[in-house]
């Protein structure tokens, strides 16, 4: 036992009494830059992805039940690494809501239905998929047009330590093409 | 007649003008943008519109701060504590022009309880803990800090938060050498902000700005901008009618960890149970009701310091 046991215990409990049963929570996060090049080698796949339907369930991470979403994705084309990539994949986030509780990740990468993005992926030991960097690998995709479709930044970035040697900083606001390009420039032969 | 309403209009602007001016802070809501389906509406400065803005209710809070500190960065709960009472404080001595903000936050001591959680049917603290022995989130490698609060959708009422600082995979933290690690001040003040109901800011003065660079910011965010004392002050305004007064924990306050505490149904007589947080969430009024037959007795809440 700490030094605090139950001595914060019970000045207006009577309150808990009525409390409602709904909940939801809500994470806030500070990260620290990856750069273009670290993002693109540490990123298991590479591709512009339309979410399609996502649920939310509880998993037990660091020995606590958390919530994730499960996102279906579908795969519209590979920007890098995507030699073999299935036309779907299932891309997990931490947070979401379960019945009457949730929980919310800032910095977590902002799935849209329907919205197509640039994400870059890491494959977990589960088999899942999950963005690398959490919103710093979350792009989606402004404007239509093979031509004219740009990166934009992802809905809830989290604080970014060292910004300007940022992938974000690099990659927001590129056209898709030239930001291809400048991507699969960066993998080794 | 016509002449009172434009001086009063003129007051109005007054007040308005010498209040904090800057509006750029955001605030959480209980809108989820991790949810797809939800599709909280932003506005221009990516602030979430939809859902309702979170807050305690309550006019006090508490918080404390796991035994352990944190070895790894050569930090005890002692170098520790002082630095999360320093970050609260930040926030708690804000000027808000008609006094400070409607809120305080109180130190525990030392909680044994080294997980972030929250329990639905026993005990619950609001913890900053340091995780050496693992960081669980795939993806999330580069994070420093994570905050999570928990909160009432129905009416955005904050129950519980969180603070954890990653002890595994990032960079070494610092008190007071913000040149030779990340400054811990800085993060836990930032992450205070999102604590008491403060989202990310678009204004690159801010605390609660989303970007930081160590090389130009230094020690900045260890101080309020103006627009962290506008959110501050918005959310908790001087002489808010607080629903209570009470520093009580949701489920009541317990140093140690839900596992650690006994359920419900084993229990021997009138006292808070548990087991951790279930999908339903439904022995939350048990756990309530139990509590406040408790409470009735009038057991007080023991040594706590008062951050301001």
């Amino acid at each position: 036992m700490g030094q605090v046991s139950r001595r914060g215990l019970l000045v207006g409990l009577a309150s808990g009494a009525v409390a409602s049963t709904f909940s939801i929570t809500a994470s806030a996060t500070i990260v620290r830059a990856l750069s273009l090049p670290a993002l693109v080698q540490g990123s298991r796949r590479i591709v512009v992805v339309t979410a399609l339907a996502s649920e939310s369930h509880f998993e037990d991470l660091g020995r606590r039940r958390r919530i994730v979403t499960d996102t279906r994705v579908r795969v519209e084309e590979g920007v890098a690494k995507a030699d073999g990539v299935d036309s779907e994949l299932l891309v997990r986030t931490l947070g979401g809501s379960v019945g009457r509780l949730g929980e919310r990740v800032h910095g977590q990468a902002q799935l849209v239905l329907g919205e197509p993005c640039v994400a870059f992926l890491l494959r977990g030991p589960d088999g899942l998929h999950y963005f690398n960097g959490m919103a710093q690998g979350h792009y989606p995709l402004r404007g239509s047009g093979a031509t004219s479709r740009q990166l934009a930044r992802s809905g809830d970035l989290p604080e970014i330590l060292d910004f300007n040697s940022s992938a974000v900083k690099a990659l927001v606001g590129s056209e898709l093409g030239s930001a291809g390009a400048r991507i699969r420039a960066l993998i080794a032969p | 007649m016509k002449r009172a309403a434009y001086l009063g209009a003129a007051g109005l602007l007054a007040a308005l003008l010498s209040a904090p001016s800057a509006q750029a802070f955001c605030r959480t809501t209980t809108c989820d943008p991790n949810k797809p389906a939800d599709k909280c509406q932003l506005d221009a400065n990516r602030c979430v519109l939809a859902g309702k803005p979170l807050a305690w209710r309550s006019s006090c809070v508490t918080v404390g701060v796991q035994t352990i500190g944190s070895p790894k960065n050569g930090l005890s709960f002692d170098d520790v504590a002082p630095v999360v009472e320093q970050a609260f404080g930040a926030w708690m001595q804000a000027d808000c022009g008609n006094g400070t903000p409607s809120i305080e936050v109180h130190m525990l001591g030392a909680i044994e309880c080294g997980v972030s959680e929250y329990n639905s049917d026993v005990g619950n603290t609001n913890l900053v803990l340091f995780r050496e022995d693992d960081w669980p989130y795939h993806g999330a490698e580069s994070a420093i800090g994570l905050t999570t609060t928990r909160f009432d959708t129905k009416t955005g009422d904050l129950w519980d938060a969180d603070i954890e600082l990653n002890g595994y995979s990032a960079r070494r933290l610092t008190i007071g050498d913000p040149i030779q690690g990340d400054d811990l001040l800085s993060v836990l003040t930032h992450e205070a902000g999102h604590f008491l109901g403060m989202s990310h800011s678009p204004d690159q003065t801010a605390t609660m700005k989303a970007i930081y660079d160590p090389g130009s910011d230094g020690a900045n965010f260890r101080s309020l901008a103006a627009d962290d004392i506008a959110g501050i002050c918005s959310i908790y305004p001087p002489g808010r009618k607080a629903a209570s007064s009470s520093c009580e924990n949701r489920h009541g306050f317990s140093a140690q960890c839900g596992v650690d505490q006994t359920p419900p149904n084993e229990s021997k007589g009138c006292s808070l149970h548990g087991g951790a947080v279930g999908a339903g969430d439904t022995p939350a009024s048990y756990a309530g009701l139990l509590a406040a037959l408790v409470g009735v007795v009038g057991v007080r809440v023991a040594r706590r310091r008062r951050i301001v």
